[in-house]
């Protein structure tokens, strides 16, 4: 039978299902009463006659129902009375609906918004034409700590031309890779954060920009493509900004285009952060510029292994041809991968945690419908004896059960929808992609298999248990108003013990991203974030030396410290945290093979910097005003004073004082190319870099001023900020303060994700211990209202009343402590998938699985301990009565 | 008389048999195979109009409301040109099953 003929007769049998009902009717007299006839004919009396065709025929209204069930044409009335009696049956039992509802919202919700979160980061294709074409190209030689290597633009020039692997590669600056400035848009000014990108960069990506152009290969770097929120916002998404100029930090910029709005740069490339536009700032060929990021797309049917190949030849031929390029090479990752692929583990890891929870109701639900049973077995029973086949009973307690689990995904999208928006707005978290999570059209799909799997889960068991048709015994029992017999029972007690394993394992697992968090927290970072005040200071202003340039931030630094509250001031270009520069280091003295030079993290600061940050002293002294600025143009001969960390003094000068000694700096490792000369003045603590969890690399410092500014004080940071603003004010109009914000947000920043991820799997093994303890209660009370008879028998006998309190508590206790040891045993061979996640935790923490087995244990017995003093109360008369 | 249930299957074939020639309402399809098989095969009730209404559903046979032998409104039904067919089909399965079984049946 085809499709609309089978839907057309379906509607037609609801429409006209009276009518079909009475043509089978009269079929069917007609057939008794011929049937009648033919007795008649052979000798009976009429009465007799009549008796035996209806005996003969058997249930009416069961081959009535067969034959409906045959011609498969009432399945839309069945379903349609199916959910009427749904409805009314779940009407009448408000309670237990609403308990239903409830945690069906709570577990489809959370799903629902999981998968959101996992589809925007994980799931779905990057926003770029064939994005699983482009590769993500980082400098193996100068990686480090976690930070991908940057390459010179000289040699994406080389690998753009020289390759046959690329359809074309882009790159952008990731080095310093933002320039903030100030826009000056009518007269009011608002703080820019641009990024620098070639020209090639989005037609590599395959994205046009919304509204005008691309860039082109002429553009000057006064041409500049907006974000689409920054578009929106500063310009109301005002058409007309294009080809408008733009006066910003002094300069005019010409605005070209308006990206689209799935993607915005930071998003993808700089989560956490904020990109108001794009500029075209790349000069091939300059040899200082190594700071590039760069993306490639593969040529069709080119795999990325046959890419690596050919780019390791080419760059072994390129370092012999160039070796003023110094250390380079090329690793190739897919672009997905570089972008979320860290967060593939913990991801996977919420989304368990989150099914667990949605399983954890499944579990609870399936028992409390076993627990209406006893309401409910009679009037199946009666409807099994009326001739209902089990099939259909079967289909009518899944409807209900489906209904319940779509009425929960009713209620649970909007939450879903409520949280994935609060979590894609923050900017919280540095989580790649995650802005654009939306409760969108897969998500809902989501939503409703989940709520069906959901309803023929829960629904699956109490289902089969109420249909296995013991007639009599059923009717019998239910007629007497006690218990449905123990089967019942023993189906919900393993379920119990289930729950309880399940949220074991989930409070192990939180317990263990709980603690390895505080561990993170509690990490040495190398200096104090609290109370030091930062931002970035810009001075419109040349300076001719560097003396001048000294004594004017020595001239800033002391107004600023001269302000209520502050306690120490200094500079830096590159905080802790920030993404820097990589150099090769060369001891003096000492010979190297070559690619064997250490490499080690350039930063800079004055004295102030160290004090600010209260980064330790360990020999010699930190920069005064008569130390040398660094500058890259430098003459050979100058020798310049450095502070390094106590990592690099171990690394170069193993077990010998390091203060004193000289260090090269090979810009470019190649005869005859820059390096300088470093003097090591002092030696300062061990700075946490890139990640928390790893330890410093060596670094060394470099004297310098500007940039960032960093203050120590007891204020509040708002009230910093007004004097910091207020001071600079009267330094003049050419200096300007911005993105003034506490170190410890930025080491917040950095932190964040893993926050994120603990959070939820805290809340979620919460919220399934807490859906769990009330499926041991519930059990428990429902035994003990099945032996109230039996407690009063005990009562009038003499039993003391504690004893009974014993008897309930013991046999729950039971369930819990089997469920507890399954849960950790459980735990055990599963915490290892979180291993990755852990930060000096390990797996099998005792302290963890202890506590989580006890809380366990604790909140069971108190789940016991409720029903049984309960039990306990009745007085026995009652309880007799009950039978 | 002793009369056996019907084989699992066979009650659809029989249906379309006794329909080929003419159309009967469903207690005559009933008495029909009843007077066929002497007697010896019964139909239940109970079987024979979820039968029809699987039978109409694919196709094989159609209804129509016609008048019964003693006057009453009664539904009639008759082989479509597919049930002809499925006839034909069943019938030559049938008759292959038979000759097998009884191959078998016979050499032991």
């Amino acid at each position: 039978m085809n499709w609309p003929r089978n839907i057309w007769e379906g509607l037609r049998g609801v429409a006209l299902k009276r009518q079909l009902d009475s043509d089978m009717d009269e079929e069917m007299r007609l057939h008794i009463e011929l049937r009648t006839q033919q007795h008649i004919d052979s000798g009976m009396t009429p009465e007799q006659a009549r008796y035996a065709a209806v005996r003969q025929f058997g249930r009416m209204d069961s081959v009535k129902d067969t034959c409906r069930d045959a011609r498969r044409l009432h399945w839309l009335s069945d379903i349609l009375q199916d959910i009427g009696y749904g409805v009314r049956i779940l009407r009448r039992n408000v309670g237990f609906t609403a308990v239903a509802l409830l945690t069906l919202a709570l577990g489809i919700g959370a799903n629902t918004a999981i998968f959101s979160l996992v589809n925007a980061v994980l799931i779905r294709p990057l926003p770029f034409r064939d994005a699983d074409r482009l590769v993500w190209i980082s400098n193996p030689e100068l990686s480090g700590a976690g930070i991908p290597g940057m390459t010179r633009s000289v040699n994406v020039r080389d690998w753009r031309e020289l390759t046959h692997c690329f359809e074309d590669l882009g790159c952008y600056v990731a080095w310093f890779g933002r320039q903030q400035t100030v826009l000056n848009y009518n007269g009011e000014l608002t703080r820019v954060e641009a990024t620098w990108v070639d020209r090639r960069f989005l037609k590599v990506l395959g994205i046009s920009p919304r509204l005008g152009r691309d860039f082109m290969e002429d553009d000057t770097v006064d041409t500049v493509i907006l974000t689409d929120r920054f578009w929106r916002q500063k310009f109301l998404g005002d058409p007309a900004i294009i080809g408008k100029s733009l006066t910003v930090g002094g300069r005019s910029w010409v605005v070209v285009g308006v990206l689209a709005p799935n993607f915005d740069f930071s998003s993808v490339f700089i989560p956490g952060s904020k990109v108001d536009c794009i500029r075209p700032s790349v000069h091939f060929g300059d040899l200082s510029d190594n700071s590039h990021a760069v993306i490639a797309r593969l040529k069709p049917n080119m795999t990325i292994q046959g890419a690596q190949l050919e780019m390791d030849a080419l760059n072994r031929e390129l370092r012999k041809q160039h070796p003023e390029r110094g250390s380079f090479g090329a690793l190739l990752v897919p672009l997905r991968e570089h972008v979320s692929g860290q967060f593939r583990r913990p991801f996977l890891v919420l989304t368990c945690a989150v099914g667990c929870v949605l399983l954890i109701t499944c579990v609870n639900l399936s028992s409390l419908l076993l627990a209406r049973a006893a309401a409910r077995q009679r009037e199946i029973a009666v409807r099994l004896a009326l001739g209902a086949g089990r099939g259909r009973v079967i289909r009518q307690l899944l409807t209900e059960s489906i209904l319940l689990a779509w009425g929960g995904a009713a209620l649970g999208i909007p939450l879903a929808i409520l949280v994935t928006q609060a979590i894609a707005r923050s900017q919280a978290f540095g989580i790649p992609l995650l802005e654009f999570a939306r409760v969108d059209g897969p998500a809902l799909g989501f939503a409703l298999l989940a709520a069906c799997s959901t309803g023929l889960l829960f629904g699956i068991v109490p289902a089969l248990q109420f249909s296995k048709g013991q007639l009599q015994g059923d009717l019998k029992e239910a007629g007497r108003g006690s218990s449905p017999g123990r089967r019942g029972l023993r189906i919900r007690e393993t379920l119990v013990v289930s729950e309880v394993a399940l949220s074991c394992v989930l409070l192990v697992a939180s317990g263990l991203l709980i603690q390895s968090f505080v561990r993170l927290l509690e990490v040495d970072l190398g200096f104090r974030p609290e109370q030091v005040v930062t931002c970035r200071i810009r001075v419109n202003r040349d300076f001719t030396t560097n003396t001048q340039q000294v004594a004017y931030f020595e001239d800033v630094s002391r107004r600023i410290n001269a302000l209520p509250g502050v306690e120490s001031v200094g500079f830096t270009h590159a905080l802790p945290f920030a993404i820097r520069d990589v150099v090769k280091v060369r001891a003096a003295g000492e010979t190297y093979r070559p690619g064997e030079l250490p490499s080690v993290f350039v930063q800079d600061g004055d004295r102030g910097y160290f004090e600010t940050l209260r980064i330790p002293v360990i020999a010699g002294r930190t920069f005064d005003s008569q130390d040398r600025l660094f500058e890259v143009g430098a003459p050979q001969d100058t020798t310049f004073r450095v502070v390094i960390n106590q990592r690099m003094a171990r690394t170069l000068w193993p077990g010998r004082n390091a203060v004193g000694q000289t260090v090269f700096i090979q810009e470019n490792s190649g005869p005859g190319s820059g390096s300088f000369n470093c003097k090591v003045i002092g030696v300062v603590g061990d700075v946490r870099q890139n990640q928390l969890e790893t330890e410093a690399a060596p670094q060394i410092y470099l004297p310098g001023v500007g940039g960032q500014l960093v203050v120590r004080t007891t204020q509040t940071m708002a009230s910093c900020a007004k004097d910091l603003r207020a001071a600079v004010r009267q330094l003049g109009s050419d200096i300007i303060l911005e993105d003034v914000q506490t170190l410890s947000q930025m080491v917040d920043q950095f932190i964040s994700p893993k926050r994120l991820i603990m959070l939820m799997v805290g809340l979620f093994s919460l919220l399934a211990f807490v859906l769990a303890m009330l499926g041991i209660y519930g059990v428990i009370a429902y035994s003990v209202i099945q032996r109230i008879p039996e407690m009063g028998i005990r009562l009038a006998l003499g039993s003391p009343r504690s004893s009974l309190i014993w008897l309930v508590i013991g046999k729950g206790m039971q369930l819990v402590l089997v469920g507890c040891a399954a849960g950790l045993a459980g735990s055990l061979a599963l915490t290892r998938v979180i291993q990755a996640l852990l930060f000096e935790v390990s797996p099998t923490d005792p302290l963890a699985f202890a506590a989580s087995g006890l809380l366990v244990l604790l909140v069971g017995a108190m789940a016991c301990w409720l029903p049984a003093r309960r039990a306990a109360r009745i007085s026995p008369m009652i309880a007799l009565r009950c039978e | 008389m002793h009369k056996i249930e019907l084989l699992q299957g066979t009650l659809d074939m029989l249906i379309l048999k006794v329909l080929n020639p003419r159309p009967l309402h469903g207690f005559g399809i009933a008495e029909r195979i009843e007077h066929l098989s002497q007697d010896v095969l019964s139909v239940g009730e109970g079987s024979l109009y979820p039968a029809l209404y699987r039978l109409q559903d694919r196709g094989w046979i159609q209804s129509e409301w016609g008048q019964s032998e003693n006057n009453r409104r009664a539904k009639y039904y008759s082989l479509t040109r597919a049930g002809r067919k499925q006839l034909e089909t069943e019938a030559s399965g049938w008759e292959q099953m038979c000759a097998a079984i009884g191959r078998i049946m016979q050499s032991a």
